[in-house]
């Protein structure tokens, strides 16, 4: 289903207002910055360009929404991952699944924390494993769908985790992956800035060179 | 401390002689130092400082908990535990102890919450309360807490590393940089009188230089960024 605009602004946690008061100022700058350029410096094609530039930057400033998301998604699985070790602490301790989702509760973040509301709200009203697909429809990954049908496993096999249940093996998996990706994504992060150096080097480089023409441009005049 | 405090003087110093050598103008040069200092005492060094004392803490709280266990299934007592284990850590922390004559063990553990700023510590406390409530083998309760403090241990100790080493790489990578700009100022002599007071050329060295600076900045802000949950990390990890 297509999704307003708002919609999606709203969704990120963004105000809808405010987005827009931005990208009308882009317009607006860059519509007046092109008919100063057309008006006082009599450079039409200079303007034209200037003015055209306004849709654009509004066009990525709205392409921005989808690395919010995506980043948004990443930072929801990733706290759920997070938060399944302490559910495994809480019911490898005696609590049953439920109790194990409630304990969870302080440590979450205002998006989990509605999610997990929800998701004991419906277990309340339905034993069927409807809730823990609904809840794992929230996060894209599939992998969560599965822990959460594992846990449902749990409910109906004595409500304990043990080194050989399901949910155990597919953790612990998905636990190991999960710290290889952090320390991964910190060393891509971290290799960004090796081009910095370069940039560096290269734009002193490149404006020399352009001061030395200059300077030789000079010279040749002079002759 | 120190040793963060001496190496950003030397880089302050190496930024403000550079801009000095390319320009040969000793204002920029000193303007140069003098932001480089600024920025290295109040930004740089506190963003390392907070980042060494969260390491560290994480380290003690992961020795604390792990000897404590360990006291706890031997010992089967809380208050020989807690003596135990606190006769085991740092100095600082035992004379943080000794302040809290006052309070019994069982508060003294609940009141290292608010040192020990992890949901890790409170997850122990929650199962130390259960043990004393309802018994049982504190080794195996404690297994899957021990086993998630293990590896926030490894991600600390894989990530800290990594940013040690990617410090002295673009250390080395912005030096010969910055030994580029040195040699063609010698190597241009000839044009160098005309060239250094160009604006282009100028404006070009005080970017590289804004640009260093940015660069020390992100790296720190992602060289110390941690992924560790609790009370008031989330917003500064």
């Amino acid at each position: 289903m297509k999704r307003t605009l708002r919609e999606r602004i709203n969704s990120l946690g963004l105000s809808y207002p405010k987005e827009m008061t931005i990208m009308v100022m882009l317009l607006v700058i860059f519509a007046i910055g092109g008919i100063v350029i057309i008006t006082f410096l009599k450079e039409l094609y200079i303007g034209i360009f200037v003015v055209a530039v306004g849709p654009i930057s509004v066009f990525f400033y709205i392409g921005r929404y989808s690395s919010i998301e995506k980043a948004q998604e990443k930072e929801h699985t990733d706290e759920l991952i997070s938060l399944l070790s302490y559910f495994e602490i809480f019911i490898s301790n005696g609590n049953n699944v439920y109790n194990s989702f409630k304990k969870l509760i302080p440590y979450t973040s205002s998006f989990m924390n509605d999610a997990i509301t929800s998701l004991l709200a419906m277990i309340d009203s339905d034993k069927s494993v409807g809730p823990y697909i609904t809840f794992a429809s929230k996060f894209k990954s599939h992998i969560i769908e599965s822990l959460l049908l594992s846990i449902y496993q749990m409910v109906g096999n004595g409500e304990n985790v043990s080194q050989f249940s399901e949910f155990d093996i597919l953790f612990g998996n998905i636990r190991n992956n999960f710290q290889e990706d952090l320390v991964d994504g910190k060393k891509r992060a971290l290799d960004t800035f090796n081009s910095f150096p370069l940039i560096g080097a290269g734009f002193v480089t490149i404006a020399l060179s352009i001061s030395i023409l200059s300077v030789i441009g000079d010279y040749i005049n002079v002759i | 401390m120190k040793n963060n405090i001496l190496i950003f003087v030397i880089i302050s110093l190496i930024a403000g002689v550079t801009s000095y050598i390319a320009l040969d103008s000793l204002l920029i040069a000193i303007i140069t130092l003098t932001i480089f200092l600024i920025m290295s005492i109040f930004v740089f060094s506190p963003m390392i400082s907070r980042y060494v004392i969260k390491v560290k803490k994480f380290h003690e709280c992961y020795h604390f908990i792990n000897n404590f266990v360990i006291a706890l299934s031997i010992k089967k007592s809380i208050s020989g535990s807690f003596e135990t284990t606190v006769n085991s850590m740092p100095n600082e922390f035992i004379e943080l102890c000794e302040g809290l004559e006052n309070m019994t063990e069982k508060e003294k553990l609940n009141y290292f919450s608010s040192y020990f700023n992890f949901y890790v510590y409170q997850l122990f406390i929650q199962i130390v309360d259960l043990w004393e409530d309802q018994g049982g083998d504190i080794l195996q309760m404690s297994k899957y807490l021990i086993t998630e403090i293990r590896y926030n241990e490894e991600y600390i100790t894989k990530t800290d590393s990594l940013s040690k080493h990617k410090y002295v790489e673009i250390g080395i990578l912005w030096a010969f940089s910055l030994l580029v700009i040195i040699i063609l100022r010698f190597a241009l002599k000839d044009f160098y009188q005309s060239v250094k007071n160009q604006l282009l050329y100028m404006l070009a060295i005080v970017i590289v230089m804004a640009f260093i600076l940015l660069t020390i900045f992100l790296l720190i802000n992602k060289g110390t960024s941690l992924k560790l949950k609790g009370n008031n990390h989330e917003k500064n990890s």
